[in-house]
């Protein structure tokens, strides 16, 4: 095969691997009730420098408890499965302006997107997921690529302050020292050189270092299979550790909960041996005359099976099961 | 047959694709809006000349420590650095002393605006002869 024909085919495998219908439950209705939370806005002011109509509908309906009860109502047949990529198009709609608030904006982005990738999944093929049969995880939540895209969100959160706190001021450990005297959302003074943690005075600089050291390797951890849980821990220890020296709105909060987008057995679970005869267009099933592959990568020994959709790329008959 | 094809979206794989590269872009721009604690606050180096009776005299920021630079603490170190020099000595009155602050922004969306300044850091009172 030529190389393009190769990049072809991984970028298929990447983007359309089967999501598990039971996975996908979950993470909606853990989605659900995390929204409301996530975007919970009264005490807050609207976008600085608004012409006085955008003003008066912040202040009169966008921030009005009354918005926030639509956004919980939306959320409820969302948790329950009904329609949920209707109503989830509709949440981004209804929340897209909350984003534009003079606090808080970051982690709001963050799950719009978020949930923008995730309206795109067949989430209501299982309904609710502590009940649901073996039988009805054959009917897949549709292609990868919308969980791909939760967890690029994420790489590309921790990657992009990565690289943006690799600058030699941030290194020297200038910024978080300068950080600390200018914001009052910093509950520690670093201007003296040094992190003082209870009995422990850790220098700014090796902060500094750390914490660059630690988004790199959160931004690249969780898409090696073996790592994603240590990576998790990491990430965990890194947002705790953090809220003990800054304040940040709820944006710790957001980036721990995309985890959920790599520990969640979202993508390339295995699915259970079809019935024969049967058709499946949600394309989640196994089955005589499907060509199974396996994926010495994520089975872990474990005999874990994957299809590979680029195999009927050429459409035209199954071969059948040798 | 069966029917084994994989599930799309929109129906149509390059409809999927279109629409997943499509959302990828719109993540990839507004990523630096998800930056944060990334470069030091905006500040402005301003001196005052105190007499030894006590009155404050302004006094014009030397050229090279002029304008808004980023970083509180680099500010500093210009201020040490060039309160050694004999320029600064000239600024001084005699029997009196400089007094150097660095006004800083306090807010992260704080543009390079010296009017928005608000935080000062008082860096060196010292007697500057």
């Amino acid at each position: 095969m030529d190389p393009s024909g190769r990049w072809r085919q991984a970028l298929n495998g990447f983007l359309f691997q089967p999501v598990d219908a039971r996975a996908a439950a979950w993470f909606r209705m853990a989605f659900a009730v995390a929204l409301p939370w996530f975007f919970w806005s009264r005490g807050l002011r609207g976008p600085d420098g608004a012409t006085a109509p955008v003003r008066w509908l912040y202040e009169h309906v966008f921030l009005s408890f009354g918005y926030w009860l639509a956004v919980l109502a939306l959320c409820v047949p969302m948790a329950w499965g009904w329609r949920p990529r209707l109503v989830g198009c509709l949440l981004v709609l209804v929340l897209l302006p909350l984003d534009f608030l003079s606090v808080g904006s970051t982690s709001r982005l963050v799950m719009l997107f978020a949930l923008l990738a995730f309206s795109c999944v067949r989430s209501d093929a299982v309904r609710i997921p502590w009940r649901a049969s073996d039988r009805s995880r054959l009917h897949g939540a549709g292609p990868s690529w919308p969980v791909r895209l939760m967890q690029l969100q994420l790489t590309l959160l921790y990657g992009a302050n990565a690289i943006a706190k690799s600058s030699p001021s941030y290194l020297r450990g200038d910024v978080l020292m300068d950080y600390s005297i200018a914001l009052p959302n910093f509950r520690v003074d670093l201007s003296g050189g040094m992190l003082e943690l209870g009995p422990v005075a850790v220098p700014v600089v090796l902060a500094a270092v750390a914490s660059a050291f630690t988004e790199y390797f959160l931004a690249i951890g969780f898409w090696f299979g073996r790592w994603k849980w240590i990576t998790a821990l990491v990430g965990l220890g890194f947002h705790f550790s953090l809220t003990f020296i800054v304040q940040i709105f709820m944006l710790h909060y957001a980036t721990v909960f995309l985890y959920l987008a790599f520990l969640l057995p979202l993508v390339g679970r295995n699915v259970p041996a079809g019935h024969g005869g049967k058709t499946d267009p949600a394309g989640g099933s196994g089955g005589p005359g499907i060509k199974r592959r396996m994926n010495p990568a994520a089975s872990r020994g474990r005999g874990q099976i994957v299809r590979d959709p680029v195999a009927w790329r050429g459409g035209g008959e199954i071969p059948p099961a040798s | 047959m069966i029917s084994n094809l994989p599930s799309t979206v929109t129906g149509s794989r390059t409809l999927d694709q279109i629409l997943f590269f499509g959302i990828l872009a719109l993540m990839v721009l507004a990523t630096p809006l998800l930056l944060v604690y990334y470069r030091s606050p905006f500040c402005k180096i301003v001196v005052v000349a105190i007499t030894s009776e006590g009155e404050r005299l302004p006094r014009k920021t030397p050229k090279p420590l002029k304008g808004i630079r980023p970083g509180i603490q680099g500010a500093e170190r210009l201020i040490r650095d060039f309160a050694r020099t004999p320029a600064a000595l000239e600024l001084a009155p005699p029997d009196g002393r400089l007094e150097w602050s660095v006004h800083f922004s306090k807010s992260l969306t704080d543009t390079i605006q010296s009017t928005r300044l608000k935080g000062v850091r008082i860096v060196a009172t010292g007697d500057n002869r």
